[in-house]
């Protein structure tokens, strides 16, 4: 399909990661790790800096992928991502974990693994395979949908992690137009621990890049959906290869969207 | 594939946020009230390098307003970085004053100043831009004056030449190749006050894009060949004086962009000119040949409708698809194609369901689809050859850059392919 985008809206990946309201998208939600912020104020980004944030997610397509854990808070719930990205190929596979904190329900988790492209989520169904079988369909483990950012904070997340990297330099002249702020330097815990970066705020979403090697350490950003921030942190990044389900493994969600629902107790 | 809490972004001095300006000008024997030059320097008076400075940057630092710097032949490992007002900074030869960024350097040339002039020269191999010209670099203020001529700009990691929040601009003989994005772009200015002439770009993912680009601009007698895609003009909230109007696209000659051997930068491809949510450009008298995907388009962008296009008397053909308009709804919105030399539409019958009068049916098309072809490395694509000289390099005095080219449009012919 011919697709008729801007140059120039490629050119500003990172910009495309939120809205950018003139609101302030700072640590106050950062959960999932803490952060040593060694300076708080928020001044406009140098034209150096602006270099150094354009060449970030180029550098991730470069590097190829990473491990990732992502946070989402989502009202009662927090949901978990584990996994690995390949950002040269598109593709990325985790594990996400539901933990729901009621005060009838101290702490209940579910889980299920996912594995996604660019536009499309196969979903791993606990007793999927042995339910079609029962009505004597095909088995399959795995539901396949179009990856839908409207439809679902999970989305979002994976949507994120899609538009993490780019086969472009973004434009430093933008970044800096478009309003753009230096954080301070941050030194990093949990997943990355002691990694030196420096933070930006690009809109609704922040940035923690290597202050040694210009890598993407953590990434934030605001989500409407949630009313909540998504973390996500960036490791051993590198070549990954991904396998995605086989299609013998599948079915499309339309297919099966009773069972589906019923088996996700949605 | 953009992230959905994008989906109706803008920013809040966006939209048609008025342009600030430098403010008026004062002319004057020698310089104006603002520090501007008027005064024509003689070749005589030049800053030479490397005879007086030995790097483009010191003698630059050293020049005062309306100063001339004269570049002998060589190659020039710097960033260079104008803040002086009306400076020229010139090429001996333009084929052999290269200034190299090793795929290390951010821009070649970078002018924040007034009235810069880049002329006679080649920059290659940098990380960001060959030539740029800035007013809004931090601040939301409007260059006033500048011009590119006779420059070869090749296997820069964005644009070749790069017109941002800059008015009253001419840009004339630019050879451009091997761009990830435009040979040339000219973004956020209204009125641009600005022409682009007699140019070549190809090989790169785009030769001309506008975004957020009208009032005065005007592409015309160039060629733009081989690219992804080769004009292209686009409504955006990514950047600012959204939406794009106001802009003469004339008697160009766009032939056979279709990316093969051309770096990408997005999935467009195989198309000769796009206006994508732009209201009220003509597009007029240009030859479109040789598009996998469609020859002329106007389009939506974002949440922006196209309105008031006029695509008159263009001579197309060997296109998938000569003329498209394609909205969601097909809403005529005084788009109008008219007196075109087509051979296929979509809608079929374009002109009599788009005719430049208010009985405009409206209706909208369907594109071909069509695999892209693979990416290019940029830095991998092969320099060009040598391009014309500047006339009189070593002994015409410097120009004041304060207007673009006066043009009379219903003259200008499209060139003939090389």
């Amino acid at each position: 399909m011919i697709r008729y985008r801007s140059a120039a809206v490629a050119a500003c990946v990172l910009l495309l990661c939120s809205c950018s309201d003139g609101g302030s998208a700072n640590s106050d939600t950062d959960t999932t790790t803490t952060t040593a912020e060694t300076e708080a104020t928020k001044t406009a980004i140098t034209r150096e800096q602006a270099s150094v944030l354009a060449d970030v997610l180029v550098k991730n397509n470069d590097l190829g992928g990473a491990d990732v854990t992502a946070t989402v808070p989502y009202g009662v719930a927090t949901f978990t991502m584990t996994g690995t990205i390949d950002w040269a190929n598109h593709l990325g596979r985790v594990t996400v974990s539901t933990e729901v904190s009621t005060e009838v329900n101290a702490k209940a988790t579910t889980s299920f693994d996912i594995a996604f492209t660019g536009d499309t989520v196969y979903e791993q169904v606990d007793g999927l395979a042995d339910a079609l079988a029962a009505t004597d369909r095909t088995p399959a483990g795995w539901v396949v949908r179009s990856l839908d950012p409207s439809t679902s904070p999970l989305d979002v997340v994976l949507s994120l992690l899609n538009t993490s990297t780019s086969i472009q330099r973004d434009n430093p002249v933008l970044l800096i137009s478009n309003g753009t702020t230096y954080l301070g330097s941050a030194t990093l815990d949990g997943v990355n621990d002691g990694v030196e970066t420096d933070r930006f705020e690009s809109g609704r979403t922040n940035f923690w890049v290597g202050h040694d090697d210009g890598r993407l350490y953590r990434e934030s950003a605001d989500l409407d959906a949630t009313d909540s921030t998504a973390v996500i942190d960036f490791s051993n990044h590198g070549p990954r290869t991904i396998e995605l389900p086989a299609a013998t493994d599948t079915v499309a969600i339309d297919e099966v969207a009773d069972l589906y629902r019923r088996l996700r107790g949605a | 594939m953009a992230v959905v809490t994008t989906a109706a972004c803008g920013t809040d001095d966006g939209g048609d946020a008025p342009a600030t300006t430098t403010g008026d000008i004062t002319t004057g024997d020698t310089t104006t009230g603002d520090g501007r030059s008027d005064t024509p320097t003689e070749v005589a008076d030049a800053l030479r390098v490397p005879g007086d400075f030995a790097t483009i940057q010191e003698a630059v630092d050293s020049a005062d307003p309306g100063s001339l710097i004269l570049i002998a032949p060589g190659t020039y490992n710097e960033s260079v970085s104008v803040e002086t007002p009306d400076l020229t900074i010139r090429g001996e030869d333009r084929n052999t004053v290269i200034l190299d960024g090793g795929d290390e350097l951010e821009n070649g040339i970078q002018a924040f100043s007034n009235g810069t002039t880049v002329e006679n020269l080649t920059v290659h191999n940098y990380r960001g831009n060959g030539v740029l010209f800035s007013g809004s670099y931090g601040d939301d203020r409007v260059l006033d004056g500048f011009r590119a001529s006779y420059v070869t700009v090749y296997n820069n990691g964005l644009y070749g030449v790069y017109a941002f929040a800059a008015t009253n601009g001419q840009i004339d003989h630019i050879y451009g190749s091997g761009h990830p994005d435009a040979a040339v772009y000219v973004g956020q200015c209204q009125p641009c006050n600005t022409t682009v002439t007699d140019s070549v770009g190809e090989l790169n993912a785009v030769g001309f894009q506008g975004t957020n680009a009208g009032g005065g601009l005007i592409v015309a007698t160039s060629q733009w060949s081989r690219n992804r895609v080769g004009v292209q003009s686009i409504s955006s909230t990514k950047e600012k004086i959204y939406p794009q109007r106001d802009a003469d696209f004339v008697a160009n000659l766009v032939d056979a962009n279709n990316g093969d051997g051309a770096p990408q930068a997005t999935e467009g491809f195989g198309a000769g000119i796009t206006v994508s949510g732009g209201q009220a450009n003509r597009i007029e008298r240009n030859v479109v040949t040789g598009h996998v995907g469609v020859g002329i388009i106007v389009t939506s962008a974002d949440e922006f409708q196209p309105s008031d296009n006029e695509v008159r008397t263009n001579t197309l053909g060997t296109n998938g698809l000569d003329l498209v308009f394609a909205t969601a709804d097909g809403q005529p919105l005084g788009n109008c194609f008219v007196g075109n030399t087509f051979a296929s539409s979509s809608p079929v019958d374009i002109e009599a369901v788009f005719p430049c009068d208010p009985s405009a049916s409206g209706g909208t098309g369907t594109l071909p689809r069509t695999a892209p072809p693979p990416n290019v490395d940029y830095r991998t694509i092969a320099a060009p050859p040598p391009q014309d000289q500047m006339p009189a390099a070593d002994r015409a005095p410097t120009t004041p850059a304060r207007s673009p080219l006066s043009l009379d449009l219903a003259t200008l012919v499209a060139p003939v392919p090389t």
